[in-house]
């Protein structure tokens, strides 16, 4: 028999966010609470701390704390330790998470939120991620859509990280994957509209989440 | 009319938000009232006795109370005027709790809101007149549906107590979930050695008629006198003859149906008998299964049976039962875990439920009671247990713990120990729930003393690779992910109301939660009685529970129906329909719309027909009052004159007020 126990790449006790273990000094930011529901559409106390996040979590060997630990954080109030967490930037969104959620827990909603608000407060802890993020954002806002080739030029020259993925050039210049200009489509206008807008609204503290999607029914089979 | 008028302070839950004084001086203007005064606790014995003393001083020919919600105390104050000598039905009562301290923190609104409904009240009893309530026999018979261990524990205390049973059970044995199971928790007694002589009782007791194989047809009646059809499914084997001798099993060629008594963990013949410790010990041709029944063919067991009981004609048997009360003892279903697709439930061979786990630990199960993993049948190396499967899941609309698993897993984990010990044991958990005698203890055995690994973190999902099945699951308490190989998954399923619960529900007229667990009547102070007037429940049915409470439960059930039955005539409640024939055109609209059957149509002399109401089966719903064209039809008590002369009190305060 074979038991594995993957231990989070960085601090995950929640005790030792930072260094040596020390007593919790109680800070529950309750405003913080606040804007994190209303971000996100999740309640972070409907939580009951089961683990199955954690235990189906792909990405769970990168981060530094577990994701029913980013939930307890949340639930606690935590800012520091949350927005300062490499977690959230290292998050798939692949939604495994959300789909096994027994309480219906939007999780990545959540971890979209927390980007956001790190952003705000100009503490990224990932700065590649979100050097990405930029990069393909301001692909999409000039050509209406990505051109893969100019993103990956824009990425390196934000990161300086000229070595990453250059393994696999070859494979994708030869599946024809990757075109040398970009391509426009209809209604490019519109597409650099949405951005801005959304960046207006986003300025002005307005972006509003989806409706929260919570409680759902899997396969529709409730007890008769 | 002399009434009195009685404002509850109810402590601070009415007080705190209602003046009360101005309620009682606002009283005191209102016609007929002759008396108002403010009461600290009116249910309380120094309240109920100034009421009297106040009817009996001041010689007041009716009350009112304004308090709470007649629903628990309506019965009280009827019963305190009824000592003091006035008839309990010139008494009413205006709810200003629930329906006004409770809902606002507008105090002016309130005391005026509550004045109003103390008015409505007033007004209504100035209408009232004293009902009698009627005397009617009872059936000194009881039937308990489903012969579980609480069934059963409560068909032998009705049993004991001098009434009569008829014992219901849809199955071909009694015994319930109790008789699949191995040992139980925390004594690790052997289950059929503490269940089996009580089954036997069952079947020996001169009181207890038992109807296996049978269903609830259909209920009509009331409290005392139900009249109930029992379904007599076919078994195709005459019971009078059979001897449970097992030769029809020995030899029947069909070997394939699926063994439902071993949680289909095997396949078993189409006749038998399902375990050998059955009551009653007699066979069953299951018709699905039986070559004769499906192809025509075959006939072996009547071949082979040696007193001839075997009648592949035999039909479904209907027997009417008429009894004075009904215990409810349907129990549970076990969750399919099917439906958590990412555990692999059925697809995986090795993985399991616990349901399935316990007929394996069993030495009369399909295994013999050998633990082995079902895919290759050799003995497991590892053996993991998961925890909260079908409970505590929103997204599959079972948010409830379902109470027993916690201790059930420890239980089979400890039992792993014993079969298996060179075993790895892991049990993945959310929280233990361990909270009734001797519980908390027996887990720290399992961990102290039986090496079980106890892993703080729900499974994500279960997959195969090779022949090992791989538990992805997580260590919450390190904050880390845990993968597991193991040869065995064990997933302790949750419960969930039996098959066929919600019609029972209806066929009984009480009411089921949003799962399908029977309502009690009150959550803390009436927990075994329902709603209905002479219907009871017992175990799981109610709520999901475990063997100890399941029997204290069957106990109390008896105990209830013991006390209703020991009466030789029970009182009916008099605020029934009443037919004024002068007015009554006999078109029978009432007739159909009755739900209990109580009104009939009857001839005149005059050879015209007319309504009459049967007192004792009419439950005073009020549907034919508002189904009669003519207001030929009134409920006693709340007659049409009655609730107008509240509506009218109302509106007319809205009046003055705008």
């Amino acid at each position: 028999m074979s038991t594995r126990t993957t231990p989070p790449a960085g601090p995950g006790d929640l005790s030792r966010p930072n260094g040596p273990a020390r007593p919790d000094d109680g800070a529950r930011d309750k405003d913080f609470i606040a804007e994190l529901r209303r971000l996100s559409g999740q309640n972070p106390a409907r939580c009951i701390q089961c683990g199955k996040c954690t235990a189906g979590c792909p990405a769970a060997f990168a981060h530094d704390y577990g994701v029913s630990q980013i939930l307890r954080l949340a639930q606690e109030g935590r800012k520091d330790a949350l927005l300062s967490s490499r977690t959230i930037w290292l998050c798939l969104s692949c939604q495994t998470c959300a789909t096994r959620c027994p309480m219906g827990i939007d999780t990545p909603a959540l971890m979209d939120a927390l980007r956001h608000m790190a952003r705000a407060e100009g503490r990224v802890s990932e700065r590649a991620v979100n050097s990405f993020h930029e990069s393909f954002l301001d692909s999409a806002r000039k050509h209406g859509r990505v051109h893969e080739l100019g993103l990956m030029l824009d990425y390196v020259r934000r990161t300086g990280r000229v070595l990453t993925d250059v393994g696999l050039a070859g494979k994708v210049l030869a599946l024809r994957k990757l075109s040398l200009r970009p391509h426009g489509i209809r209604g490019r206008a519109e597409v650099k509209d949405i951005v801005r807008r959304f960046e207006d609204d986003d300025a002005k503290g307005l972006t509003q989440p989806a409706p929260p999607k919570q409680g759902r029914a899997r396969q529709g089979r409730a007890p008769r | 009319m002399k009434i009195g008028v009685f404002v509850c302070l109810c402590g601070s839950n009415i007080a705190a938000t209602v003046d009360v004084e101005t309620v009682a001086e606002s009283a005191r203007g209102l016609p007929d009232v002759a008396y108002a005064k403010a009461e600290m606790y009116a249910c309380s014995e120094p309240g109920q006795a100034a009421i009297r003393a106040a009817i009996e001083e001041r010689g007041l020919t009716g009350v009112v109370v304004a308090s709470c919600s007649p629903r628990m105390h309506e019965n009280t104050f009827r019963r305190a005027v009824e000592r003091a000598g006035l008839n309990p039905y010139l008494f009413e009562m205006a709810n200003i709790r629930e329906h006004v301290s409770w809902v606002s923190l507008d105090k002016a609104a309130n005391t005026r809101k509550a004045s109003e409904l103390v008015r409505a009240a007033v007004e209504k009893l100035r209408c009232n007149r004293g009902l009698q309530r009627s005397r009617f026999d009872v059936h000194k018979r009881a039937m308990v549906v489903g012969g579980g261990v609480a069934g059963i524990q409560a068909a032998l205390d009705l049993a004991e107590g001098g009434l009569t049973v008829a014992l219901v059970e849809r199955e071909s044995s009694i015994g319930g979930k109790m008789a699949k199971l191995d040992k139980t928790f925390p004594t690790v007694d052997c289950s059929t050695c503490i269940l089996g002589p009580k089954m036997v009782d069952v079947a020996q007791h001169p009181n207890i008629t038992l109807y296996a194989h049978s269903e609830v047809e259909s209920v009509s009646g009331y409290v005392g006198n139900f009249s109930v059809k029992v379904r007599r499914r076919a078994t195709f084997v005459d019971w009078t003859k059979c001897t449970g001798c097992g030769l029809c099993m020995e030899k029947c060629p069909s070997r394939k149906g699926p063994d439902r008594f071993n949680e289909r963990l095997a396949t078993t013949t189409a006749i038998g008998i399902p375990f050998p410790q059955a009551i009653p010990k007699k066979a069953t041709i299951d018709p699905d299964a039986c070559l004769r029944l499906t192809k025509g063919k075959c006939g072996v067991c009547a071949k082979v049976c040696p007193t001839g009981a075997i009648d592949f004609e035999m039909a479904d048997e209907m027997i009417e039962e008429e009894v004075g009360a009904i215990v409810a003892a349907t129990g549970y279903d076990v969750f399919d875990p099917a439906a958590c697709a990412e555990y692999g439930a059925g697809r995986h061979p090795d993985v399991i439920n616990s349901l399935q786990y316990e007929r394996m630990l069993s030495a009369s199960g399909p295994t013999r009671g050998h633990v082995v993993r079902p895919s290759d049948g050799r003995e497991p190396g590892t053996v993991v247990f998961v925890q909260c499967v079908g409970s505590r899941d929103l997204s599959l609309g079972r948010p409830y713990c379902s109470g027993f698993c916690c201790m059930a897993t420890a239980k089979q984990a400890v039992l792993t120990r014993d079969h298996v010990p060179d075993a790895e044991i892991i049990v993945f958990y959310i929280d233990i729930r361990a909270p009734q005698k001797g519980y908390e203890e027996f887990v720290n055995r399992a961990r102290e003393e039986y090496g079980v690994r106890y892993c703080r973190g729900r499974v994500s999902s279960i997959y195969r690779v090779g022949d090992k099945t791989v538990v992805r699951g997580a260590d919450t308490l390190l904050g880390a992910q845990m993968e597991v190989e193991a040869d065995l998954v064990v997933l302790a399923v949750g419960g969930q109301p039996s098959e066929g619960a919600r019609a029972l529900a209806e066929k009984l007229r009480i009411s089921s939660d949003q799962y399908g667990f029977f309502m009690e009547g009150h959550p803390k102070l009436r927990p075994v009685e329902t709603n209905t007037a002479g219907v009871f429940l017992a175990g799981a049915c109610q709520g999901l529970k475990d063997i100890p409470s399941s029997v204290a439960q069957g106990s109390a059930a008896a105990a209830k129906a013991l006390v209703l039955l020991s009466r030789d005539k029970l009182e009916s409640d008099p605020q029934v329909a009443r037919v004024n024939p002068k007015r009554c055109i006999g078109c029978g609209k009432c007739v159909s719309v009755c739900p209990f059957g109580a009104i009939r149509l009857v001839e005149t002399r005059f050879g015209t027909q007319v309504a009459e109401v049967v007192e004792a089966v009419c439950q005073g719903c009020g549907v034919c009052n508002v189904a009669c064209m003519d207001k030929a039809i009134q409920l006693d008590h709340f007659t049409d004159d009655q609730i107008l002369a509240e509506v009218n009190a109302l509106c007319r305060e809205w009046r003055v007020a705008n």
